[in-house]
């Protein structure tokens, strides 16, 4: 018999909640040659699709976390 | 569009078991953090095209271009200096070159001894036909140790040119290139057979006017832009990236930017090395080098703006 846990929607919800996808993916060439408008308290985050590196814009400049695998 | 909270290192919330997991962007460090539920996992950036270098000339260097104007008739030049040389003649930034032919006239910007303002030569390709006058504004004003920006300015679009000067994002002279102003001729800006820009001195070997200090974001457009165009850049003393800020410039160095500028050992630009390449990043690539060892200028981590 299926029982519904009593708790596992929440948790799932959590779950979804809680989850982060970087939607913008590009190639590092493509996303240094934009200059996105972030909203206030937020900055914008990318992933290199040729470099696998993480790319997050201040406002006026770009910040690269490589990829260490 | 993916973001992430942003906020200054005093700001950031407390990390506690609530928070386990938020990932934030620290705008004072330029790091992620990552709250583990006590405290924050520190994630350094591992490189920025932030403006963090400029070049340092000392006084024997020069950037060779490989970029040289059209035939045009108006033109602007600009750059960011800081320097404290005020005794020595020198050459920021010209398209001359000595060897073989004298050709001075294409355009050429000097201080000529130690109390003159811009010597400005254009127009003409030869010593003797070409367009230049002396004292046309205080060059020392900006060899006081401090950075400063200058754009000159050549609108050829009425009888005669139009030279300006800007410092600091503001018009420090502007006046018609004529014969009656004191001008030698009445040519306009024209890049006939023009030779490659250089920064930091004219000539390699004859009668060189060395320039002893830091430049950055050097930039040519093969128009007349306007005193609007030039304050924004300037920006109050804020500076802002040419391409970020809307410019097409014909040829841009940013110098030291990440993904282009290179070591001499080919590495990423980086404080204290001499240059490979300077990008030219306004899409024409016209990069720009030095080929002799002894004239290379070092990247510094010393700029106008970040």
């Amino acid at each position: 018999m299926f029982v519904l846990p009593t708790v596992g929607l929440g948790v799932i919800a959590t779950l979804l909640d809680s989850s982060f996808t970087i939607e913008d993916t590009d190639t590092e060439s493509n996303i240094l040659s934009t200059t996105p408008t972030n909203p206030s308290g937020e900055v914008t985050i990318k992933f290199g699709t040729d470099t696998y590196d993480l790319y997050i814009y201040d406002g006026s400049a770009w910040y690269i976390f490589n990829n260490d695998s | 569009m993916s973001t992430i909270q942003a906020y200054t290192d005093a700001a950031r919330p407390a990390a506690t078991a609530s928070n386990l997991g938020l990932t934030i962007f620290n705008t004072t460090t330029k790091d992620i953090n990552v709250s583990d539920g006590t405290g924050w996992r520190v994630y350094e950036d591992d490189a920025t095209t932030a403006n963090t270098l400029s070049l340092d000339f000392d006084g024997s260097d020069r950037l060779d271009t490989t970029y040289s104007m059209t035939s045009v008739q108006s033109f602007t030049v600009m750059w960011w200096m800081k320097s404290t040389d005020t005794s020595n003649y020198i050459c920021p930034v010209a398209d001359q070159t000595r060897s073989g032919s004298f050709k001075e006239g294409n355009l050429t910007v000097l201080r000529t001894s130690s109390s003159s303002g811009f010597y400005i030569i254009f127009g003409g390709e030869s010593g003797g036909a070409s367009n230049s006058k002396n004292g046309v504004t205080n060059f020392n004003s900006l060899c006081d140790g401090d950075w400063h920006h200058v754009a000159i300015v050549f609108d050829s679009s009425g009888t005669y040119t139009n030279v300006s000067i800007y410092k600091d994002g503001s018009l420090a002279v502007s006046q018609d290139a004529n014969q009656t102003n004191g001008w030698a001729n009445n040519n306009k800006v024209v890049g006939t057979s023009p030779d490659n820009f250089t920064f930091g001195d004219r000539d390699v070997s004859v009668s060189r006017k060395p320039y002893t200090g830091k430049m950055d974001q050097m930039a040519f457009f093969e128009s007349a832009l306007t005193g609007t165009n030039i304050s924004d850049i300037y920006n109050s003393g804020n500076g802002g990236d040419l391409l970020a800020l809307g410019f097409s410039p014909d040829a841009y160095y940013r110098v030291g930017y990440y993904s282009g500028d290179t070591n001499s050992d080919g590495s990423v630009a980086s404080a204290g090395n001499n240059i490979l390449t300077v990008a030219d990043y306004s899409g024409n690539n016209n990069d720009a080098s030095q080929a002799t060892a002894s004239y290379k200028p070092t990247y510094v981590a010393d700029t106008p703006w970040s």
